[in-house]
């Protein structure tokens, strides 16, 4: 086991480095940099491009850059944005607690609402609940997640229940923990949904059929033949089978935590790195796109590890293999 | 049961879209004055951070918005005619020979830290500052003239003198550029620290301006808050409607919102007081206008124009005999006649536009010229110059003298939507002349490299960022400039007009007369609507909704919303039911 996992590991930092270079050499291949923006920019002048150039440090070979980049890497240091002339690590560190709040609350509200109700759904199969929540997840997976987004800002505001994008009400300091806690929760309310919604209809589809999988399977018919109590059949036999091919999905799912929210941050106005990240994207402030591409790389990497060891403790025939 | 129930769900959100992004009238909007418009607060949405505190590496529009609150200049330029008036200067003397201009400061002015201002943090932030090899100053190039910097010095504590290689007219304007405290910032000048000093990260007591304004709090992502600087010193010569200490405001309110239709929405619930108003997006707002409390007021054309040019670089890698229709006057003539301009207004900018007849907006108070000729869609003219310059047309095509069919490639950036549509627009209107035109949107960066190194386009629609002083078009007008597009880098005029144009922007830039000076800008203007490089097209009208909450609002197309932020008041409250 331990040694399966450090090679494990090993492969990781392999594939790590090839995401990176792959990265940088696409960002490389791009037409222009950060600077285009101001090339035709009547009041900028290309001498002054060209100095600024050099300053950034845009003018060296790719290969150079790369290496300069790699070496200050090992040092902890992700480089400085252009644009922000801060160190690309305090941009990340400010955004992706905000993100995370997010997406966690998105993907608890997902999948701790589709499982049990596609455990419910496929047990009472073709039942009206089963037949109604089917037709929701159709359309919870045809309506593109923006499009959720801008639905729920017109229901805001229309209803005044729920605040119009951002994260927090300008308060006056004087409010207390509590109701700034309050006041971020209602935030967070509608964009956390939205995201949910999205993933819901996968889910609940992908778990229903799993289930009903696993119920036509002969060594259901045993276990009840065998008279074992429902609920050593259902935690046992049935979902422990039922969840095996969601536990991959769910290791994805752990790789977009950081960069799946995009559309629904810029539509609501959640300050987090998916809007960060595109704009570092548009403007090519390349340390800054390395940085959330390798946190984004970092992360799904962790996420598929996890989810194979999750496995090997679920699966016993993975345990066998190792 | 699936198809029934998507159906039901849909007819369940009809008609909450139905009434239209303007929103319902279930809830009302109502205002209470307040007993005194001052010590208010102003709320509006901003699209994005901005990127840092420091004035002088300050590059996009948010970040100078921002700033602009908490920083001044030497002079400033009236938002409502364009003049250059004082602003931490109180006046300023220019010598017979046009080289050296003695600035006095206003008296008692003070950073918001309550050290006072005095000439020699006028003369660091130039010489240790802009003109400092070392600091990613973007504006340095408008500092300088034929690449040499001013000359800075201070004779006393309120006198400075900048001394310039030639007479520069337009150093009135560019001195409005931020003056930084020299006790705050030395240190990281001299430790080289300077690029990253002032940025987001600093803690907002630590930024100190003269402005009317200083930054309270910033929560990056989400808003920042400004609050009243109590030691702000108006500038001289400011009509003051409350005889009361500037600014009239207590708080100003940015929130950081990334999306266009949220900021609208969030402007329909009473979120924030001001919006600016895209053309499309005109009809849904004046209905709601009445309901909601707010105004829309249009400022005339916007700064923001789009023209058409031709690539006519003999040594371009296009083929030579396009290069020689687009070296022909008769033939972009004829191109500028066949352009129906208010159809392009009333597709494009829903009527709310105006047409742009030469390289200086008619926005531009001061130098517009009237009498230059303008283009009216003419087709019958098109044909008739085309015919006058050797083309034909057989079965609907359009052939040149030595039989090449004229189809051209006409270039633009992905990134405008609006520019796209344009670029459609003037495809169909070509057609009829026989001209085919095939549209090629490419992403802004393949389109510069294109335009500034390869030189491989044919015909370009764009835009480019105007300026007040006519001189800021140098770059692009004079046969030199890096960005005269049509024929970059010249060594020499390549025809007798460029060569005319080169000198009046040679005498231009050295008069310091307004009179004299329009007169010289004036001809340039004739010329470039006679020659027609460029064929300028439309602009769209600058629009912006105003809550009836605020008062001190004076749009105009130069300020632009706002122009003076301490003059603002809140007359009342908004209360929503």
């Amino acid at each position: 086991m331990i040694r399966a996992l450090l090679l494990r590991l090993s492969h990781m930092l392999l594939v790590l480095l090839g995401i990176v270079f792959l990265s940088f050499v696409m960002m490389d291949f791009a037409p222009g940099d950060f600077l285009s923006q101001m090339a035709l920019n009547p009041q900028i002048s290309p001498r002054v491009i060209a100095s600024l150039k050099e300053q950034y440090g845009l003018g060296l070979p790719f290969f150079t850059q790369f290496v300069h980049w790699m070496r200050a890497l090992l040092h902890g240091n992700l480089g400085y944005s252009f644009s922000y002339h801060v160190p690309v690590s305090d941009l990340i560190a400010q955004r992706v607690p905000m993100t995370l709040l997010l997406t966690v609350t998105a993907v608890l509200v997902s999948w701790g609402a589709a499982l049990p109700l596609a455990v419910f759904g496929a047990r009472r199969e073709g039942g009206l609940f089963d037949r109604t929540l089917l037709s929701f997840s159709y359309l919870s997976i045809s309506v593109p997640s923006f499009f959720l987004a801008l639905l729920g800002l017109l229901l805001a505001e229309k209803t005044g229940w729920f605040p119009i994008g951002g994260a927090r009400s300008a308060l006056s300091s004087g409010a207390g923990s509590g109701e700034r806690l309050l006041d971020l929760v209602r935030h967070l309310l509608l964009p956390s949904l939205t995201l949910a919604l999205g993933s819901f209809g996968v889910l609940y589809r992908l778990m229903r059929s799993s289930v009903l999988e696993v119920l036509s399977q002969p060594f259901m018919t045993a276990a009840r033949g065998l008279g074992l109590r429902e609920r050593v059949i259902f935690w046992r036999y049935l979902f422990r089978n039922a969840v095996n091919p969601l536990v991959t999905l769910f290791g994805m799912e752990l790789g977009g935590l950081l960069s799946g929210a995009a559309f629904t941050e810029m539509i609501f106005g959640w300050p987090g790195m998916g809007r960060l990240m595109l704009h570092a994207v548009m403007t090519r402030d390349l340390y800054l796109v390395m940085g959330g591409v390798l946190m984004g790389a970092v992360l799904l990497l962790l996420g598929n590890l996890l989810a194979d060891m999750m496995l090997y403790l679920l699966d016993p025939r993975v345990r066998e293999r190792t | 049961m699936g198809p029934r129930l998507i159906l039901m769900v849909l007819l369940l959100l009809v008609p909450a879209c139905s009434r239209g992004g303007a929103g319902g009238t279930d809830r009302v909007f109502s205002l209470v004055p307040r007993p005194s418009p001052l010590h208010g607060r102003l709320t509006f949405d901003i699209l994005s951070d901005p990127k840092t505190f420091n004035p002088a590496l300050a590059q996009e529009t948010t970040s100078t918005q921002v700033l602009g609150y908490l920083f001044r200049g030497l002079t400033r330029v009236s938002p409502y005619d364009g003049q250059i008036k004082p602003d931490l200067a109180e006046g300023w003397k220019i010598d017979a020979s046009g080289m050296r201009v003695t600035f006095t400061l206003e008296k008692g002015v003070r950073w918001s830290d309550g050290t006072p201002l005095t000439a020699r943090d006028v003369v660091f932030t130039f010489n240790r500052i802009y003109y400092n090899p070392a600091v990613a100053a973007a504006v340095r190039d408008i500092l300088m003239v034929d690449g040499k910097p001013f000359t800075v010095r201070a004779i006393d504590d309120r006198t400075v003198i900048f001394e310039t290689a030639k007479p520069f007219a337009p150093l009135l304007e560019e001195l409005g550029v931020e003056i930084l405290p020299e006790h705050l910032l030395s240190k990281a000048v001299d430790a080289g620290r300077f690029n990253t000093t002032w940025s987001v990260r600093t803690p907002p007591s630590g930024i100190v301006g003269t402005g009317p304004f200083l930054l309270k709090r910033y929560v990056p992502g989400q808003y920042l808050l400004l609050v009243r600087n109590p030691l702000y010193t108006p500038p001289r010569g400011l009509k003051q409607p409350i005889p009361a200490d500037l600014p009239y405001l207590d708080r100003v309110f940015l929130r950081i919102i990334p999306n266009q239709n949220s900021e609208l929405l969030r402007f329909l619930a009473g979120k924030s007081d001001l919006i600016g108003v895209s053309p499309s997006q005109v009809p849904v707002l004046t209905d709601a206008a009445a309901s909601r409390a707010f105004r829309l007021l249009v400022r005339g054309p916007s700064q923001t124009e789009t023209f058409l040019t031709f690539n006519e670089n003999l040594k371009a890698p296009i083929p030579s005999y396009k290069v020689t229709w687009f070296r022909s006057r008769r033939f972009r003539q004829a191109i500028a006649y066949a352009i129906d301009r208010n159809a392009l207004i009333n597709v494009i900018y829903n009527g709310l536009g105006a047409p742009i007849p030469g390289p200086v907006s008619p926005a531009n108070k001061i130098f517009f010229d009237p009498a230059v000729h303008r283009y009216h869609h003419d087709p019958d003219r098109s044909r008739t110059l085309l015919a006058e310059d050797g083309f034909v047309r057989k079965k609907g095509r359009l052939y040149d003298a030595s039989g090449h069919r004229v189809t051209i490639l006409l270039m633009t950036n992905t990134e405008s939507p609006e520019r796209i549509s344009m670029a459609q627009m003037i495809q169909a209107m070509l057609a009829p002349l026989g001209i085919r035109v095939r549209v090629v949107p490419l992403q802004f960066n393949m389109l510069s490299t294109m335009v500034l190194s390869s030189h491989q386009w044919e015909m370009l629609l764009f835009g480019l960022t105007g300026t007040l002083d006519p001189h800021g078009n140098a770059t692009v007008w004079r046969s030199s400039g890096f960005l005269h597009l049509w024929n970059p880098g010249e060594k020499s005029p390549s025809t007798p007009w460029e060569a005319q144009v080169d000198r009046l922007f040679d005498q231009g830039v050295a008069t310091f007369d307004v009179g004299r000076r329009k007169k010289i800008y004036d001809q340039w203007q004739e010329i470039a609507t006679r020659e027609v490089p460029m064929v300028d097209l439309v602009s769209p009208d600058a629009i912006t909704a105003v809550r009836e909450t605020l008062g001190g609002i004076h749009p105009t197309p130069l300020g632009g919303v706002i122009p003076h932020i301490s003059l603002v008041t809140q007359k009342a409250r908004l209360v929503i039911r």
